[in-house]
């Protein structure tokens, strides 16, 4: 089973971070590790060595020019079952082909800009606009076996997400499953956005309700947002046996949580991880044949 | 009083043309003829490299993988076994019911399992271009794209359109 965490660790790139992944890696591996604002001065080569030397794990940058992508990529997977693709123009969005078995995935990592950048919800369009390139590398690669994980700086419910010529993020697997939404003879295909599912705390489990807590002091907020988030494909969808997502307030047995069950920025980051973990059906009923005559 | 130490390690000895690459490597053009398949074929087939250590650390082999996502099948078209150093002399099997042309046949070895012998890069790219524009190779990739395309999932065209 695969499995992905991504971070935005806010420059953070301090040991307290990496002695919390690697107990989280040492409890259940994960294959793929995505930070975002990792701190510019430490290399990637340096973070991936922190990674290796404190879970006992190999980890290898996946992405190939650091400085070009937004998201750094680590992982335990070998060379051929992880592979860095391309970046966006803007080096926002990048493109990686994650192989199981006999069947590949496009996975992108994101991280948007933030409302704060932009004004009149300039980075609703942004968002868009990277969607479209991402849409571009979809019809290069001849699949939508896609999904695309990390801080996009929006809500689930921002147009940036759910606008069908932005991400056209949808909030149920049914409806990402109609394939396309058609808009002004235009069709637009859909991801499914788990995330809507995990705010708020009516949940059974003790997961938090969102990924980011800030609180403006003025009339309007939210107080918490899931800006981190994971969207699926219908394609990708059908062919997973299983799917898991959670919001994470713990790694290992380190909280990331103030007393006020916020994150811990002074420690860790403002941000809480997510992880992704999904399981590929029949991988292992597929063997390797030889061409023999 | 501390003594001051000579540097006695000579200048740069290194020759100039030192990154300077005589020959690539056999897995170089693996690769390159991998994403050259997965591009002809708008990745209906891919093309991937497995590389494996032999046992006692001193051999290497590139698996040659072909595989159609779509049907979730992959195949081994050839393999290629050579030292860590040097990268050629390379041993490369490749099973096929085709007759050998002559130039193809003088690299046969007495292995019955079609293995051929590459003593050089140039005669590696020659039995490399005879593989993969082999009739039987040729049979076996279009037999998969066409089944592919057959299972493909829907696209624009077809889909079914929501309520």
């Amino acid at each position: 089973m695969p499995s992905l965490l991504f971070w935005n660790i806010n420059g953070k790139s301090q040991s307290p971070v990496f002695q919390a992944l690697a107990q989280e890696i040492k409890a259940a591996p994960i294959e793929i590790v995505l930070l975002a604002e990792c701190d510019s001065d430490m290399p990637a080569e340096q973070v991936a060595h922190c990674l290796t030397d404190q879970s006992g794990v190999t980890y290898r940058c996946a992405t190939s020019r650091p400085g070009g992508s937004k998201v750094l990529v680590f992982t335990s997977l070998a060379e051929e079952d992880l592979s860095f693709e391309r970046n966006s123009k803007s080096g926002r969005l990048a493109v990686y082909r994650l192989w199981c078995g006999n069947i590949d995935f496009l996975i992108a990592t994101v991280h948007l800009t933030s409302e704060q950048h932009q004004t009149d919800g300039g980075h609703n369009d942004l968002a868009g606009e990277e969607c479209r390139e991402f849409r571009e590398f979809e019809e290069k690669y001849n699949h939508k076996r896609s999904l695309v994980i990390g801080d996009f700086n929006l809500d689930p419910y921002d147009p940036g997400m759910t606008s069908a010529v932005n991400f056209n993020a949808v909030m149920t697997r049914r409806l990402a499953d109609k394939i396309e939404h058609q808009v002004s003879f235009r069709e637009y295909l859909r991801f499914y956005n788990p995330m809507w599912s995990m705010f708020g705390d009516h949940k059974s489990s003790k997961e938090p309700p969102g990924t980011f807590y800030y609180s403006s002091g003025g009339a309007r907020g939210a107080y918490w947002h899931i800006f981190d988030q994971a969207l699926f494909r219908g394609p990708a969808l059908r062919e997973f046996a299983a799917l898991d997502i959670s919001i994470l307030s713990h790694l290992g047995i380190v909280s990331l949580l103030t007393e006020s069950e916020i994150p811990n920025q002074t420690v860790f980051s403002d941000h809480l991880p997510i992880r992704v973990r999904f399981e590929v059906k029949d991988q292992d009923k597929f063997p390797v044949d030889f061409l023999r005559k | 009083m501390a003594t001051a130490f000579t540097d006695m390690w000579p200048n740069n000895l290194w020759p100039e043309n030192l990154n300077e690459l005589a020959f690539e490597s056999p897995k170089f053009h693996m690769l390159q003829q991998a994403a050259i398949l997965g591009e002809r074929t708008r990745h209906v087939l891919d093309g991937k490299l497995v590389t494996y250590e032999e046992p006692g650390g001193k051999l290497i082999r590139h698996d040659f993988t072909v595989i159609a996502p779509t049907l979730r099948y992959r195949f081994v078209l050839f393999s290629v076994q050579h030292a860590k150093v040097p990268a050629y002399p390379a041993l490369v099997r490749y099973v096929s019911a085709a007759a050998w042309p002559p130039e193809v046949y003088q690299l046969k070895t007495k292995d019955p399992e079609s293995t051929f012998e590459v003593k050089n890069e140039e005669e590696f790219m020659r039995l490399m271009k005879f593989i993969l524009s082999n009739k039987d190779t040729l049979e076996i990739l279009q037999t998969l794209i066409s089944q592919s395309q057959e299972k493909s999932w829907p696209t624009e065209s077809n889909a079914v359109m929501n309520q």
